[in-house]
């Protein structure tokens, strides 16, 4: 990428939403399924952040926070992401393969600095022209700023519409964290369908995705971020 | 059925360079209060609010259980010291020297085109709780990144080991009926079908 921005933030979230029994994911059966160390399921254990119910679930260790409601299950990267946030989630997925799952979001999250105050500026108004803005808001003492793009990208044509449920939600925020920065988050949805005689189970389908699309979509993240930069900024 | 698998470990060193010398260092953690909000999606991540439960050893009363809250924050709010990967490396082990407490390993890039190479590793990067999963073929993580916290920059650096769960004996037995049907279905079909 050219130097217009530099990567300040990079997380990850594996979402999928489906029917969870929260009470399951504790510390304890993670390191007794050995997706875990006993050191991290100690950390876990003690974190004040810990929440073990029917109804909610909430295991925080040093490198992912794991959050369970009964109709989602998230789990999000805490320090650098790793493939190990992959792994962690193939590996419950694979223990749990009935579960049922309607659907599974693959997210990265980015925050970039631009080099320049000018760019930061000029990416907003890229890819939020402000012509027809200004032409209903004549009075110039009114800033107007872009606050949040979300583009959706789908199979299909436009006029025939989408082919399937899956598709790719990119979201381009000002950043809350950096100075002159700017917030991309890409969510990688796919929904689960498995039809009737097929013996799939929907765990094993959820760990299919992961295994296939993860790494390609946190490579598709950055190109997509950097891209989006590089065109906006030159 | 591979029922070997491999370890995670984690270890951080911290080198401190003073990459930016400018002031730049102090305006990174800038923080509104007015939050643009995020259109909820059912598959990107949210966050959610604590629950509260009484401390142990407190008097029997009726006590509230609050739900968590799904709150319209972006990921951009969570106050957590900021990483992004500089580079990161896919190892294998190929070989283990405990006397010498070194491991031989293979590596493989994520960013950018870089051949795999050969290295050695020593095993005081590997924490305790993983020590016993480093074995020839174990795969590892590498990460050398950058972290921001409170206007300070830092390259670190984290090993960890590639977890999978090991069955159970029962789903062990329940993959051997299964594959017994099945091997019984194929052998019915070729007496069928002879070919």
């Amino acid at each position: 990428m050219a130097t217009a921005a530099s990567i300040e933030m990079l997380t990850s979230a594996i979402v999928v939403v489906g029917d969870f029994n929260p009470s399951i994911y504790s510390p304890d059966w993670l390191e007794g399924s050995q997706l875990i160390g006993a050191a991290d399921a100690d950390g876990a254990r003690q974190h004040e952040n810990l929440v073990l119910t029917k109804q909610v679930s909430k295991v925080e260790s040093e490198w992912f926070i794991l959050d369970v409601l009964q109709d989602r299950f998230s789990l999000t990267s805490k320090g650098p992401v790793a493939p190990t946030l992959r792994d962690l989630a193939v590996g419950i997925f694979s223990l749990l393969p009935h579960t049922p799952v309607r659907a599974i979001g693959l997210n990265f999250m980015a925050h970039y600095k631009l080099s320049k105050d000018d760019d930061w500026h000029r990416l907003g108004d890229t890819l939020v022209p402000k012509t027809v803005w200004r032409e209903l808001y004549k009075d110039e003492k009114l800033n107007i700023g872009m606050a949040d793009v979300t583009v959706l990208v789908q199979e299909g044509k436009r006029e025939e519409g989408p082919t399937s449920g899956a598709l790719k939600r990119l979201s381009v925020q000002p950043s809350a964290k950096v100075k002159n920065g700017v917030y991309f988050a890409l969510n990688d949805h796919h929904p689960i369908d498995i039809k009737k005689g097929d013996s799939s189970m929907p765990g094993e389908v959820v760990v299919s995705v992961i295994n296939d699309h993860w790494q390609r979509t946190w490579d598709e993240a950055l190109a997509v971020f950097a891209g989006v930069i590089e065109r906006a900024c030159g | 059925m591979n029922m070997w698998h491999e370890g995670q470990a984690r270890n951080r060193t911290w080198y401190s360079f003073n990459l930016r010398a400018t002031d730049t260092l102090g305006d990174l953690a800038a923080e509104t209060d007015d939050l643009p909000t995020v259109q909820i999606v059912e598959t990107s991540p949210q966050e959610s609010g604590a629950v509260e439960i009484p401390p142990a050893g407190a008097p029997a009363t009726r006590t509230e259980i609050r739900l968590p809250v799904i709150e319209k924050h972006s990921a951009a709010y969570q106050e957590v010291p900021r990483t992004a990967p500089i580079q990161i490396w896919e190892g294998r082990v190929v070989s283990v020297d405990r006397k010498k407490g070194i491991m031989e390993v293979l590596l493989s890039a994520k960013f950018g085109e870089v051949p795999d190479h050969t290295g050695e590793i020593s095993l005081e990067w590997v924490v305790e709780q993983d020590a016993g999963l480093v074995v020839p073929g174990a795969i590892f993580y590498w990460t050398l990144y950058k972290e921001t916290k409170r206007g300070s920059i830092s390259n670190s650096q984290e090993l960890r080991f590639r977890r999978l769960p090991s069955w159970s004996r029962t789903q062990i037995e329940n993959m051997r009926v299964e594959a017994e049907k099945i091997l019984a279905r194929i052998r019915s079909q070729d007496q069928a079908n002879p070919s």
